[in-house]
């Protein structure tokens, strides 16, 4: 991630993140760590992403299960749930207009200003 | 997981344990975190510590907005476990020696102890509850169904005790 993205924003962020990865396919803590750094948010640890998997199936967003690994130890799996789907529907709209209006407030950095 | 991190792991796994299980924890959840930090690790390769942070930070954060029983619903626990037994012991001694206890017959005494006993066996039992690994089912940690039994048994030997010291002295 870019050094001077704050780490707050990230935070902020995060959980809407973790939800809109599991909903593009059922998934495990691993691959979604990988999945947000391949997206720009940097190294995402294990001890950050998992309170937040487990807050969001808490919340009903997700579900859980643990399948038996290929030749490994088991990899608990998590889908999304309609009303996490409907969550992040809502989410993501509120999402756009936030960033447009802060987009809107803040000098744009392309022009000479 | 490689021969470096099996050790770092191992440990890694009694300190949570240990951190969740002081943070009054429900058995069930401490399992489903050690597991996810052991499928983690064993997917990355990273030391514990570094993925996780040090045992005692990552159970706080997993125990936060988890209500803990506060001091004094530990000793209430212990002190209704306690008066349980000594009512039912007493009643049970009363009954057998066809006598009353304090004006009242001693079943009634060993009725008494087993409504105020009933909700602390219940507590303890919870707050033991099994760690179990939810991947294959089994225990974490050897689950001990003593705590119940110890607490119950304490006051029953005490009156025994006194009960051998009356058909003694009589």
């Amino acid at each position: 991630m870019d050094a001077d993205i704050p780490s707050d924003w990230l935070r902020a962020v995060l959980p809407m993140a973790v939800l809109a990865t599991v909903a593009e396919a059922e998934t495990y803590g691993y691959a979604v760590a990988q999945r947000l750094q391949a997206a720009g948010f940097g190294a995402v640890k294990g001890g950050t992403l998992y309170p937040v998997l487990n807050r969001l199936e808490t919340d009903g967003l997700l579900t859980s299960a643990w399948r038996e690994g290929v030749g490994g130890p088991g990899r608990k799996f998590f889908a999304v749930t309609d009303t996490g789907r409907e969550h992040l529907r809502r989410r993501a709209a509120a999402w756009h207009t936030f960033t447009e209006r802060a987009a809107s407030l803040l000098p744009d950095p392309r022009s000479t200003r | 997981m490689n021969a470096e991190t099996a050790p770092a792991l191992a440990r890694y796994r009694q300190e949570l344990i240990v951190a969740l299980r002081l943070k009054d924890v429900p058995g069930d959840r401490i399992g489903e975190a050690v597991a996810e930090v052991e499928s983690h690790v064993a997917d990355t390769g990273e030391d514990p510590v570094a993925a996780f942070g040090p045992a005692k930070e990552y159970a706080r954060t997993l125990a936060t907005g988890q209500r803990r029983d506060p001091w004094w619903s530990t000793a209430i626990t212990l002190a209704s476990a306690g008066t349980a037994g000594w009512l039912v012991a007493q009643g049970a001694l009363a009954q057998l020696l066809g006598e009353e206890y304090r004006g009242l017959a001693g079943w009634v005494w060993v009725l008494v102890g087993l409504v105020v006993g009933i909700p602390a066996a219940v507590r303890v039992q919870r707050r033991s509850s099994r760690v179990r690994d939810p991947r294959t089912g089994a225990d974490m940690v050897p689950s001990s169904p003593w705590g119940v039994v110890v607490l119950v048994a304490i006051p029953v030997v005490l009156v025994l005790a006194a009960w051998g010291l009356i058909l003694v002295t009589r």
